[in-house]
């Protein structure tokens, strides 16, 4: 009846409030009105990084060369059932230098980071390659860095 | 009475309204709305990372992330892509100029552009071709003399070393590289006081009054003498693009601080208000851009050279109106209208509401109602000749305090109230636009220190706000395509909450003016450094607002 009684009443139709700042703006505002909120950009741990899978959370990050990347546009490559798959929520350092897609070579979130140090120059340069790739095509959110007491704990044990 | 009947009677008449109100909402509304919930609640690009203290970056939704902004007009130079510069603009434009004309405020005869080009490259080629540094221009560019003397300057620009120098008033002391001085009046002249023997060449814009004056001033029927209608302009870019990052301008502000505008400045500008026009509404040789008072005088007339140069090189007229003569009869042949709020309201006060006939006021009831709900008709037109053409009104909204903003300074001032004057509400927009029968589009400017407009409501966006947001904000739409922004978290501010997208407004991009004066510039990179890490951003010290959930920006009034 809005538009009738507006019309006959000399009324007009009032918009949701855009600004998000009144007590009931979320209840009125409809799902098409939700923006996805940024992700500060920060340090991760293999931990933190891990649930961006695209699975446990929508957004898919990945790690290369130390650097964290948003790669959640490029699901399709990245995202589950996608040729990249195993890369999502990992450090994908290792698979890039060897080009394999396989499990074995990013290691689970309780493990040392992966320092790369047996890399032959050859893959070394590849994964260079790659690096500069993701730093052109995908948001840099931030770096990964070793949990205190998780990564550091098993290298030692190792 | 027979109740039974009664009320089937009552409950027809319900069922009838209901049925009709889903009928239009399902097949007119939807159908005709300009622009869906979806397009309207996403106006921008919003990165989907942020830092610490900052919110994430905001673009125009015309301008994807990863993408260049806007710079430039694109132009190709054999397998080489341009941005362009004056001109490359000015050339096209005379290629087009067969049919349009541009009236000024101190003539009211409609001139050629064969005319204005005959004079503009008589005066660049007799006066301003050698040795010339800037032309000071303190008379107004809406008036013949002030236009054709900056259009002279800005050929110069780019073939010779003489530049336009956009000044609020005469100077009180000698500007370095200032040689040429445009003045308005013999009694300014008088008031030089002397200070004329600072400058190489004193163009008078009027008739001489006395032959005893001194060798280095000249009136304007002495410069002007010899000219001829010239339907050309030549103009071959070099190889190397240089003409397009040479300085196109400089301005300076009445607190008198100089800015200085690239080519890039003037071209970026160009193409994003030819972009903000969306499909079926482009510019066309039918446009007739009028120019209100205040914003084609010296100090402000910076911000209409995108505007007035765009619809030139579409073929368009241009028109320049004063205060006397800003009335309902004067816009005609308008059909894109710049103005300030004020000076709308004085226009529509002429209408007279009351007198409207029940047909009209029908009309307007029905066109209130449609535009908040997206559909835009021009049904509530009031019955004036002079809105037939009318399709578009820019509404210039100025950010006040650019004194504090040019000064850079380190300390953040806390938050004031009234930083824009004279904004409408959205419920008053929305009566505009059904008044009018035209778009009205807010653009926030920043004087002489962004060429062209911050950022500017979309084409298609008359939603009226809820009464707490109007009161709070201006909502001023998404950020022009030639610039990018975020909001900063400041210490002296508290209370303005970064996750929620409030903060300092931060900008980049390509029509952003550099500061003349080496300390200003210092500080202003050193501000830059301190808000965004040296990347380009500048700080618009004091200009506090959020971003909305629908991607524009809400500036605290």
């Amino acid at each position: 009846m809005s538009f009738i009684k507006n019309l006959l009443f000399g009324g007009y139709k009032t918009s949701e409030d855009p600004t998000g700042l009144s007590t009931d703006a979320n209840a009125n505002t409809d799902s098409t009105n939700k923006v996805a909120e940024p992700v500060v950009e920060g340090k991760f741990y293999p931990r933190t990084l891990y649930k961006f899978n695209g699975h446990d959370d929508e957004k898919i990050f990945l790690a290369v060369k130390g650097k964290v990347y948003d790669c959640t546009n490029g699901r399709q490559f990245y995202g589950p059932s996608g040729p990249y798959s195993n890369f999502a929520g990992h450090d994908a350092s290792r698979g890039l230098a060897l080009n394999s897609f396989d499990l074995d070579t990013v290691r689970d979130w309780d493990r040392p980071i992966d320092d790369l140090r047996d890399l032959k120059p050859d893959q070394l340069e590849i994964l260079d390659g790659w690096a500069e790739h993701f730093a052109k095509k995908y948001p840099c959110i931030g770096t990964l860095l070793p949990e205190p007491g998780v990564n550091d704990k098993v290298q030692d044990s190792e | 009475m027979d109740w039974g009947y009664c009320f089937k009677w009552v409950a027809t008449v319900i069922i009838g309204l209901l049925g009709a109100n889903w009928l239009f909402n399902t097949f007119y509304l939807d159908m005709k709305r300009d622009f869906t919930s979806v397009a309207l609640n996403q106006q921008s690009n919003i990165a989907s990372v942020r830092k610490e203290n900052e919110t994430a970056y905001y673009r125009n939704f015309l301008v994807p992330l990863g993408f260049p902004l806007i710079t430039g007009l694109g132009l190709s130079l054999k397998y080489k892509i341009r941005n362009g510069n004056f001109g490359d603009v000015w050339k096209a434009i005379m290629e087009l100029s067969k049919t349009n004309s541009i009236e000024f405020t101190n003539d009211s005869t409609h001139l050629s552009l064969a005319k204005i080009n005959g004079m503009a490259q008589h005066l660049q080629e007799t006066l301003l071709s050698k040795g010339v540094g800037s032309v000071g221009i303190v008379v107004s560019p809406s008036s013949l003399e002030g236009f054709v003397i900056s259009i002279a300057s800005m050929i110069g620009s780019v073939k010779s070393s003489c530049k336009p120098h956009f000044l609020s008033s005469v100077p009180r002391e000698r500007l370095e590289g200032l040689d040429v001085l445009v003045i308005d009046s013999w009694n300014s002249f008088r008031m030089l006081n002397g200070s004329d023997r600072w400058y190489k060449l004193v163009i008078v814009c009027a008739s001489l009054e006395t032959e005893q004056v001194p060798e280095n001033v000249k009136s304007w029927q002495e410069i002007i003498i010899g000219h001829q209608e010239n339907e050309r302009f030549d103009y071959d870019p070099p190889e190397d693009n240089s003409d397009d990052s040479k300085v196109f301008a400089y301005t300076t502000s009445p607190y008198n601080v100089t800015t200085s505008f690239t080519q890039g400045c003037l071209v970026s500008g160009i193409a994003s208000f030819v972009q903000g026009f969306p499909a079926g509404h482009e510019l066309s040789e039918k446009d007739t851009l009028t120019v209100s008072e205040r914003l084609g005088k010296s100090g402000l007339a910076f911000h209409f050279w995108h505007k007035a140069l765009a619809v030139l090189l579409h073929g368009g007229s241009l028109s320049f109106q004063d205060r006397k003569s800003l009335t309902l009869s004067a816009l005609n042949n308008t059909t894109l209208l710049f103005i300030e709020p004020d000076e709308l309201l004085s226009i529509l006060k002429e209408i007279d509401i009351k007198k409207s006939s029940i047909l009209s006021r029908i009309g307007f009831a029905l066109a209130t109602a449609l535009l908040s709900e997206g559909v835009f008709t021009n049904i509530g037109q009031c019955s004036s000749r002079s809105f037939d053409r009318l399709r578009c009104v820019f509404l210039a909204e100025l950010i006040r305090d650019t004194q504090l903003i040019a000064s850079f300074p380190k300390k953040i001032p806390e938050m004031k109230q009234q930083s824009l004057l004279k904004s409408f509400t959205t419920e008053t927009l929305n009566f505009m636009r059904a008044h009018l029968g035209a778009r009205v589009m807010v653009e926030l400017y920043c004087p002489f220190i962004v060429m062209g407009p911050v950022c500017q409501t979309n084409f298609y966006d008359y939603r009226v706000l809820p009464a707490s947001v109007d009161s709070k904000f201006i909502c001023c739409g998404p950020l022009a395509t030639s610039l990018e922004g975020k909001m900063v978290r400041t210490e002296q501010n508290p209370e303005l909450d970064i996750t929620k997208r409030q903060g300092m407004l931060c900008i980049r991009g390509f029509t952003i003016g550099k500061p003349v004066e080496p300390n200003r510039l210092e500080r202003a990179m050193a501000l830059s450094d301190d808000f965004g890490g040296g990347e380009g951003w500048m700080p618009l010290v004091g200009v506090f607002g959020l971003w909305g959930q629908d991607g524009c920006l809400y500036i605290y009034k």
